[in-house]
Formats: C-alpha cells, sequence, structure tokens
C-alpha cells in the first residue's frame, strides 16, 4: 500500500511536468507577446517538476512531505471507499446527462442516501428539498436553459 | 459634507428604504449561502423590477443591501462543508473546516461572523475619509503598478506553499498555464483553445475552486463514511469566536485595510482579497505552522478581508463611475436607470447618494451578521448530519453551482477533471491555494507587463510607485525570516 | 371492418396533424398571436454588458406590442465570444416566433473570421431589429492634440482591447492619409481600464460610444473630441464634424474607402435580434412589427436615452437584414487591403476581414 502511494505520487509528479512540457510544445509557434510568458514559466516549471520527481524518488513514502496547509492524508482502509464515490461522482454526471438535472438531482440524492442507510422518509425529504431547489431556483426564478437530455433526444 | 451624511443618513432610515434593505440582506445572504446561484444572476433577474422604481435611495437600499452582505452568509458552507458559498470565501475553508472537524463549528463561524462585522464597519469607513482623496488615489496606480502588485500577489504562492516550495511553486504555475486558456488580446491569438469555442472565454475559477476545494473533502467525507464533526461537539465557542476577534484585533484591522485595497484596486479582480489577508497572516503572525489545520486567525483575516473589499468595490465606482465588477456594473445600470449619473458629481453636488450607499453598507452588513449569528446553532447541525444526508446534497450543489455561471454542460466535464486533479493533491499533500492564486492573477500579471512594457518600455521599472511596491514585496517577503533570526536569536541567548 | 379501420386512421392522423399545428404560435394562415405563450430571449453574454442591456430592455417593452402579448423570459448563454449561444441557438431553437437571440455584432466578425467551431449563420437566421447605440467618438488628452502630426516627437498612443474594434479603423486611416504619428497599444481588459489609462495619460487616444463617460471627461477638460465614426453627427455631439468630414479631400476611394466601410459598418449593427432559420413570415412580420412599435413608447425612449446616450436608434428587420448581408459579402480585394493596412501597423488580422 505505501508503495503504492509512492508511484501514485511519482506519476502525478510526472504529469505535472508532461503539462508543462506540453505547454511549451504548443507554445513554440505563438507570436513572441503571446508565448514568453508560458514559455519562461514552462520553462521553470519543468525544471521544478524534474526536480521534484528526484525527490520523491529518493524519499520513502513515509516520509513524502505534505503541504502544512492540506488536511492530513485519507487513511489506506479507504481506498475503496474513493473507488465507490468517484463511481457515485461520474454515474451523477451520466445521468445528468441522460435524464437531465431535473429528474437526475432527485434519483441521484434518494438513491444515495438509501444505499448507505437513510430510511424512507429521510431519502424522500432530501430528494424533495434537492428537487426544491433545482426547480424552484434554477428553472423557476434563474430560467436556466437545460441542455435536452440524452434519452429525450433519443426518443424524439 | 456634514448635510449630505445627514440627508444620506435620513433618507436610509426611513422607513420604505430599511424594509427594501432588509430584504436586499435577507436575498443576499441566502445567495451567498447556496453555492451555485451567484450575486451577479440575481442582480440580473432584479433589475427589471428596480427599473420601474423611482426613488434613487430605494434603489440604492435594495441594491447595495443586497450586494454588501453575499461574503458574510457563504462562511456557513465554507466552515461546515469546505464548499466555498462564494468567491470570497474560499480561504475561509483552510482553516474553517479544520476546525468543524474538531468540533469547533460554533467558534469559527461565530469568529467569521464578528469578522466579516468588523470588516464590514472599517470598510465604509476608510471610504468616507478617503472621499477627498478618492480621484488620485484611483489615478496613482497605472499598468506598472498593478503589475507590480499582482507580482506581489504571486509571491504570496511562496507564503501559502508553507513547508513544500517546490510543490507550491508548480502549483502556482499550473494555475498560471491554466489562466492562459482562451483569446488572449494583447496577441490577438487563441491559446491552448484546441479550435474550441468553449474554451475561448477560459476556464472559470468558480469551477476550478469548486472542483479543487469542495468536491476532494466531499470525496473524504463518503470515503471515511462518517460526519463532518470528528467529536461530538458543536462546541460552546460562540463568544470564543467574538473574543477571538477582538484579541487578534490588530490582524483583523490589517486584514480589512487588505480588503479595502484590493477591492479599491479596480486591476485586482476582488476575489483574492481573502487570499491576500490570508497569506499575510501567514507571514506576519507569530506560529505560522498552525495555519492550515484549524488556526481562528486565518479565519478571521479571510472574512474580514472579504467584507471590507466590498466599499473598496464602490470607490472607482463613485469616484468615475466605473464599475469595479459585474455587480456593480448591474447597480451602476439600475441607477442610471432612475437617473443618478454615476461619475464625478457623485463627490459633489450628489454627495448624500453617495452617504446613502455608505450608510447602507454599514447597516446592511450589521444586520446580515445578526442574522447569520441568529441561525448559527441550528445551521452548525449540519455537522453532525449522517455523511449519507450531507454527501449527495454537496454533491448536488457543487455541480449546480458548476453549471449554473454559463449553463453549458462541458462545465461539468471540466468540474470532474478539476475535482479529480483536488483530489490528488489533496491525497500527495500539494497545497491547493496557490494553484488558485495563480490562476486569478496570472492572466493579469501578464497583461500588466505587457502594457507596461508596451508604454513605457523598460522605464517602467523607475516609476517612485513602482518602487515603492517592489520595496514592499521585499519586505514582506524578508519580515518571515527576520522573524525567524530574531526567534532563534532568543532561544541562543537564553541561559 | 377495414374500411373503418382506414377512415380512424385517417382521423387519427389528422387530430395529431391538427394538434402539432396548433402547438406554433401559428397555423399557416391563421392570424399571429402569442397569446398564453412564453417568448424566450437568448442573450449572447453575461449579465452586465451593452448586449445584455440591450436584450433586457427589449425583453421589458417587445411583449407589449406583440399580439397576445407574451410573457418573456432572458436567458444568458455567455462563452465563446458568443459563439456558444449563436451554434445554440442556431441548432436548436424551434421556428415558431418563441425563440430569440439577442446578439452583438461581434458575431458577425466570428462568422467572417470562420473556423470549425463556428456552426452558424446569421445570413439564414430572420433579423427582426437592430438598435445602434451612436458611433464612437475619438478623444486625445487635449496637451497632445497638435502634436498627432509631429514626427519630431514621440508617437502618441492609441489605447484598446483588442485592436479590431470599430473605431480603431478610424486611426489607422488617419494614419495612412492624414499622416498621424501613432502607435496602438492593445490588451487593455475594457472601457473601465482604458478611461482610467486615458486620465493617467498612459494612452494618449481612444474612443468609445458612452455618452457618460465622454461627458464626463469632457467637463474634466482633459480630453477634446476629435471626429465621430458615424455618417452624420450624433444628436448629443453635434459640434463634433464626423471622420468623413474631417477627412476632406484627403479621404480615399475606392478599394481603400471599401475595406475601411468593412471594418467601421459593423458599429451600425451593433447589437441585434434575430429569429431562427425558416420562421414563417408572418411570425416574422409580427415581431418586426412589435420591435418597430417601441420606437413610440416613450418609457422605451427614455429609458433607452438613459443607457445609451441621446444618439441610439433603432433600425427594423429589413434594415437589419440588408445590413447582415453586406457585413458578410466584402468583396475579396477590400479584404485583403484591411489585412494587409493592419499589418503595415502592427495590428491583429480580424473582425470583418477572414483571415488569411
Amino acid at each position: 500500500m505505501n508503495s503504492r502511494m509512492k508511484t501514485e505520487g511519482l506519476l502525478f509528479t510526472l504529469f505535472v511536468g508532461v503539462v508543462m512540457a506540453s505547454a511549451l510544445w504548443f507554445a513554440r509557434d505563438w507570436p513572441v507577446r503571446a508565448s514568453i510568458g508560458v514559455l519562461f514559466l514552462g520553462g521553470i516549471g519543468v525544471v521544478l517538476a524534474l526536480w521534484q520527481f528526484i525527490l520523491d524518488a529518493k524519499r520513502s513514502d513515509a516520509n513524502q512531505q505534505r503541504s502544512q496547509f492540506e488536511m492530513p492524508t485519507m487513511a489506506a482502509d479507504s481506498q475503496w471507499g474513493n473507488v465507490e464515490i468517484w463511481s457515485w461522482i461520474i454515474g451523477f454526471y451520466l445521468l445528468i446527462l441522460l435524464v437531465g438535472f431535473p429528474i437526475a438531482v432527485p434519483l441521484f440524492v434518494l438513491s444515495y442516501s438509501k444505499f448507505y442507510g437513510a430510511n424512507w422518509r429521510l431519502g424522500i425529504s432530501l430528494s424533495v428539498i434537492a428537487w426544491g431547489f433545482v426547480y424552484g431556483v434554477f428553472e423557476k426564478i434563474l430560467h436556466v436553459p437545460w441542455p435536452e437530455p440524452l434519452l429525450f433526444s433519443l426518443f424524439r | 459634507m456634514i448635510e449630505a451624511a445627514l440627508e444620506g443618513l435620513y433618507q436610509v432610515l426611513t422607513p420604505n428604504s430599511l424594509a427594501l434593505m432588509c430584504l436586499g440582506v435577507l436575498l443576499g445572504s441566502l445567495v451567498g449561502f447556496l453555492p451555485g446561484i451567484g450575486g451577479p444572476s440575481t442582480l440580473a433577474i432584479m433589475l427589471p423590477f428596480v427599473m420601474t422604481m423611482k426613488d434613487p435611495y430605494a434603489v440604492i437600499a435594495l441594491l447595495v443591501g443586497f450586494d454588501a452582505v453575499g461574503n458574510t452568509a457563504s462562511a456557513f458552507t465554507a466552515v461546515l462543508i469546505s464548499v466555498p458559498g462564494g468567491s470570497g470565501s474560499q480561504a475561509t475553508v483552510l482553516d474553517g473546516y479544520p476546525l468543524a472537524k474538531q468540533g469547533q463549528a460554533m467558534r469559527a463561524l461565530s469568529a467569521s461572523f464578528f469578522a466579516s462585522l468588523v470588516g464590514g464597519l472599517i470598510g465604509p469607513i476608510v471610504l468616507i475619509a478617503s472621499l477627498p482623496f478618492l480621484r488620485p488615489m484611483v489615478l496613482s496606480f497605472g499598468s506598472p503598478e498593478f503589475f507590480m502588485l499582482t507580482f506581489w500577489g504571486v509571491t504570496m504562492v511562496g507564503v501559502l506553499s508553507g513547508n513544500v516550495p517546490l510543490k507550491g511553486l508548480l502549483a502556482g504555475i499550473l494555475g498560471i498555464l491554466i489562466a492562459a486558456v482562451g483569446a488572449d488580446d494583447k496577441s490577438g491569438i487563441e491559446r491552448f483553445t484546441f479550435d474550441t469555442a468553449y474554451l475561448i472565454e477560459g476556464i472559470d475559477l468558480v469551477l476550478v475552486a469548486l472542483g479543487v476545494f469542495a468536491i476532494p473533502e466531499c470525496i473524504d467525507l463518503a470515503a471515511r463514511r462518517t460526519k463532518v464533526a470528528e467529536t461530538q461537539e458543536l462546541g460552546e465557542g460562540f463568544w470564543q469566536g467574538a473574543r477571538d476577534v477582538f484579541k487578534h484585533w490588530w490582524l483583523t484591522l490589517r486584514a480589512s485595510a487588505i480588503g479595502i485595497w484590493v477591492g479599491f484596486l479596480p486591476g485586482l479582480g476582488s476575489s483574492v482579497a481573502d487570499w491576500f489577508a490570508y497569506a499575510h497572516a501567514v507571514q506576519t503572525e507569530k506560529h505560522p505552522e498552525n495555519f492550515g489545520k484549524g488556526d481562528i486567525r486565518g479565519v478571521i483575516a479571510a472574512e474580514s478581508s472579504n467584507n471590507s473589499k466590498e466599499a473598496g468595490d464602490y470607490i472607482p465606482t463613485l469616484a468615475f463611475g466605473i464599475p469595479g465588477g459585474t455587480s456593480t456594473a448591474l447597480i451602476l445600470t439600475a441607477l442610471i436607470a432612475v437617473g443618478i449619473n454615476p461619475g464625478p458629481e457623485m463627490l459633489t453636488t450628489q454627495l448624500n447618494l453617495t452617504f446613502a450607499v455608505v450608510w447602507t453598507l454599514t447597516i446592511a452588513n450589521i444586520v446580515a451578521v445578526a442574522i447569520c449569528l441568529a441561525f448559527i446553532k441550528p445551521i452548525s447541525r449540519m455537522c453532525f448530519m449522517p455523511f449519507y444526508s450531507l454527501v449527495p446534497m454537496i454533491l448536488v450543489f457543487v455541480f449546480i453551482g458548476a453549471f449554473a455561471a454559463n449553463r453549458n454542460n462541458l462545465d461539468l466535464i471540466a468540474l470532474l477533471g478539476f475535482s479529480f486533479l483536488g483530489f490528488i493533491m489533496r491525497r500527495h499533500g500539494w497545497p491547493r491555494s496557490p494553484l488558485i492564486l495563480g490562476l486569478v492573477l496570472g492572466d493579469k500579471m501578464e497583461n500588466y507587463l505587457w502594457l507596461s512594457y508596451g508604454r513605457f518600455g523598460f522605464e517602467w521599472l523607475t516609476r517612485p510607485g513602482v518602487m515603492i511596491i517592489a520595496a514592499l514585496v521585499v519586505l514582506s517577503l524578508c519580515y518571515p525570516m527576520l522573524q525567524h533570526w530574531r526567534a532563534n536569536k532568543d532561544q541562543t541567548g537564553q541561559p | 371492418m377495414q374500411s373503418k379501420k382506414i377512415v380512424h386512421l385517417f382521423l387519427l392522423v389528422g387530430q395529431i396533424g391538427f394538434a402539432a399545428s396548433t402547438s406554433t404560435v401559428i397555423a399557416a394562415n391563421a392570424p399571429v398571436t402569442f397569446q398564453g405563450k412564453t417568448l424566450t430571449i437568448l442573450i449572447s453574454s453575461s449579465p452586465g454588458g451593452g448586449t445584455d442591456t440591450a436584450g433586457r430592455l427589449i425583453s421589458q417593452f417587445l411583449p407589449k406590442y406583440l399580439p397576445g402579448n407574451p410573457v418573456t423570459v432572458v436567458q444568458n448563454m455567455p462563452g465563446g465570444g458568443g459563439t456558444i449561444a449563436n451554434n445554440h441557438f442556431y441548432a436548436n431553437a424551434k421556428p415558431d416566433g418563441l425563440t430569440l437571440l439577442q446578439d452583438s455584432s461581434s458575431a458577425i466578425g466570428n462568422m467572417n473570421r470562420g473556423g470549425s467551431r463556428i456552426k452558424y449563420d446569421h445570413r439564414k437566421n430572420r433579423a427582426v431589429g437592430s438598435i445602434a447605440r451612436g458611433g464612437s467618438i475619438l478623444m486625445v488628452r487635449k496637451e497632445l492634440k497638435d502634436s498627432l502630426t509631429d514626427v519630431k516627437s514621440r508617437k502618441l498612443v492609441v489605447g484598446d482591447t483588442d485592436g479590431i474594434r470599430t473605431w480603431v479603423s478610424m486611426t489607422v486611416w488617419s494614419a495612412e492619409y492624414l499622416n498621424w504619428n501613432l502607435r496602438w497599444l492593445y490588451g487593455y481588459k475594457g472601457s473601465r481600464e482604458l478611461s482610467l489609462a486615458l486620465r493617467q495619460g498612459e494612452i494618449d487616444l481612444w474612443a468609445t460610444s458612452n455618452s457618460r463617460l465622454i461627458s464626463d471627461m469632457r467637463k474634466e477638460g482633459f480630453i477634446e473630441m476629435i471626429y465621430q465614426q458615424d455618417e452624420e453627427r450624433r444628436a448629443d455631439f453635434r459640434d463634433v464634424p464626423t471622420f468623413k468630414e474631417y477627412l476632406g479631400n484627403k479621404k480615399p476611394s475606392g478599394v481603400s474607402w471599401d475595406a475601411y466601410q468593412a471594418w467601421a459598418n459593423s458599429e451600425d449593427l451593433d447589437k441585434f435580434i434575430v429569429a431562427p432559420p425558416k420562421t414563417p413570415d408572418n411570425v416574422v412580420a409580427a415581431l418586426r412589427d412589435g420591435y418597430m412599435k417601441m420606437n413610440k413608447d416613450d418609457e422605451f425612449k427614455s429609458l433607452a436615452t438613459k443607457f445609451f446616450g441621446e444618439s441610439w436608434s433603432l433600425s427594423s428587420g429589413e434594415q437589419t437584414e440588408a445590413l447582415i448581408k453586406k457585413l458578410t459579402s466584402i468583396p475579396k480585394p477590400a479584404q485583403d487591403f484591411l489585412t494587409q493596412i493592419r499589418k503595415k501597423y502592427g495590428l491583429p488580422a480580424g473582425g470583418a476581414a477572414s483571415e488569411s
């Protein structure tokens, strides 16, 4: 588990370095005004990312540096918990795409709360509140134009 | 001037104006509390109704009352569930949320509201005091000076990196590169848009902030399957919070001053007020290692500055009829519709209206804080809600918040992307606030540099304003080192 | 038995057809009415700017003059410099008269520039009308007025947001034909920053159509107005000559003037409102009629004057359509001239000309 965290950390540092390098790549053809800032900072970024990568690789996982401003890392045994919640988040997004906000919101709230142990009364109350908020504020007052849900457009 | 002040006060205290102001405050507090609904959208809806009002004092009472208080109630969600209710409460999350986890939610909220009160009172006072100097003050800041100020802001990336300067710098650079996405006016080309319409106007700060801050905390809550408060206590911290603000009165004053300056300077964008104040607190206060772990000073600095900046926002508006942001632009539209001409007359023949604005800012802040304090206990109970009640509601708010700004489905994908980024950064201890600072300031800094060089060549470096700010930057960077050296000297001096 | 089923089938189809036809605002020959309907006005920018103000103003008054007085709803759809709203409207808006798009002339510029992300065509949209806020007026800092043609002094600095605003054309043609000693500094975020920069002396010349800003600066006494872009002098600035008048006999003709007009004329279009393609003629006629009737509404006129100054004017749908056609069919020689002259003075290509 520890080495997994370290590998993950190294991959992320690598990712940051790649982003910096890509910025340099894209900016190479731009006019000076547009590129000089990006080239300067991207160049520094590549160097710093490499330095950080080397530091992270040399340290053991227990000594990986954490910012004092960041919360303590999640416990190792919640690893599976992370996958679960990400599934719910992506699922919510897909639901919004398929059936639109006004339907997805109460459906999601009810299914999540029930799945993890809420009773029917609490689950339904929360979904009604969430739906009321979405409908009342965003549809009735702000007239937010909801995009057409995928499912509806398939059956149009 | 005294007559104008009294006339303004009299008009603000009429039953009609007071009622409209209270309505504005209630609406503004609700909008500030609920992430996803922004002040500008709500103001835009109120506009047709407001345009039918004939009385300029009524317009001021409603709109200024609404606008002044958005950052007060946004502390609720920032502290209790780490979702910044508005862009002004992002820095509050850093110490407010850890306090809530430690069972000190009441103390954190109470401190934030009392700090908001102080900031909200100091703002108008400074506004009045600077009325005679308003125009020369605004005019003395040109592109070179703005560049130095944004550069100063960017050096705070270093401060907010704390003990991991490399990671912090990388996060800051990443933020600046994200800010570069979109159409670049100074060169006429588009950067990193990959020929899509979606990216032409760049990436929204609200999106990044919600993704990077709110969702990772929500994930943590869901993964731990617990409540926000890791203890069973709400804490009896109501009066403790108030005492904290007065104990750290000097920090509160400095943070309020920073807020006013950031609001006043049209080039900075007032969403950085709380970050500047927070970073300043970290730089100048003793035991900075406690920040980020639930240090009440972090909450105080952020909240007093984000209220005082509202008064600062009005300075260019009143001095030149130039709005400080979207909200003030809409308020200006409403004022014009009722026949007020914002401009030089606001400081001469229409001074009574200016004072009405100032009085409304003051009284609205007091009313807003009173409302928030009244609701502290019931709303704080959110900390004890089981995760299966909170998590879905937070996700709904965040998704709606991300979508509602531009009403584009692609924003949700961007939100997911930034959420993952924030999640990984949190997981591996990368500081996230430098990313936000880089995002807010990067674009401006680059622009001002080009305008400065384009206009003055290298001579811009010799302008008095530039040199003064440069000296202040050096001082602010050296001060913590000086403090450290003094502390060491004291220690070694002991027998 | 079978014939009965066929009759029933025809009746059913007939009923569905009838229901479908009455769900729109009108059937082909019936009088147009918006009664009980909701008119949605989509605005291609975020709240607070000129396009938004125009759209909201129209949303308040247009329903009064449409048959049936519909309820109006305003929706902002910012993003992509207006492209997102335009693409969405063009692809999705139903041609039933119930959805309109409030847009600004920059969408024509974007369309002309082209590219894979432009998925709309304003030539096919049905123009309802437009509101022009009055031409831009060029201002110079008083003490520098005499230095415009002085090659011994430093080049005077023209400030702008992106270097392709319509009024910049006047300064470029002044440099070319009046020998003005200029350079352009662009990258300022908006009129707030530009007016401050002019006050501070960071820039020396700037133009805007915002009469409030101009009057304030005039009162402060540090600027002088040189000329204005409109064909005729604005009612609120009658003492300022038009650019054409100022040029006098130095005014170029032929390709050069065609190119100038290609760049400058989108100011006439300014803020326009359209219905989707294939909106029936009688619906468009009702919308256009309602739009022009707003011009007779005293409250509308009073508010428009407060927001836009005295020189605003409404143009009919037909006029707007003609102007859009003109702005999207610039002859190639004029386009090439435009590209060249912009390059000569270090300005970005864009606006009315297509990119090379």
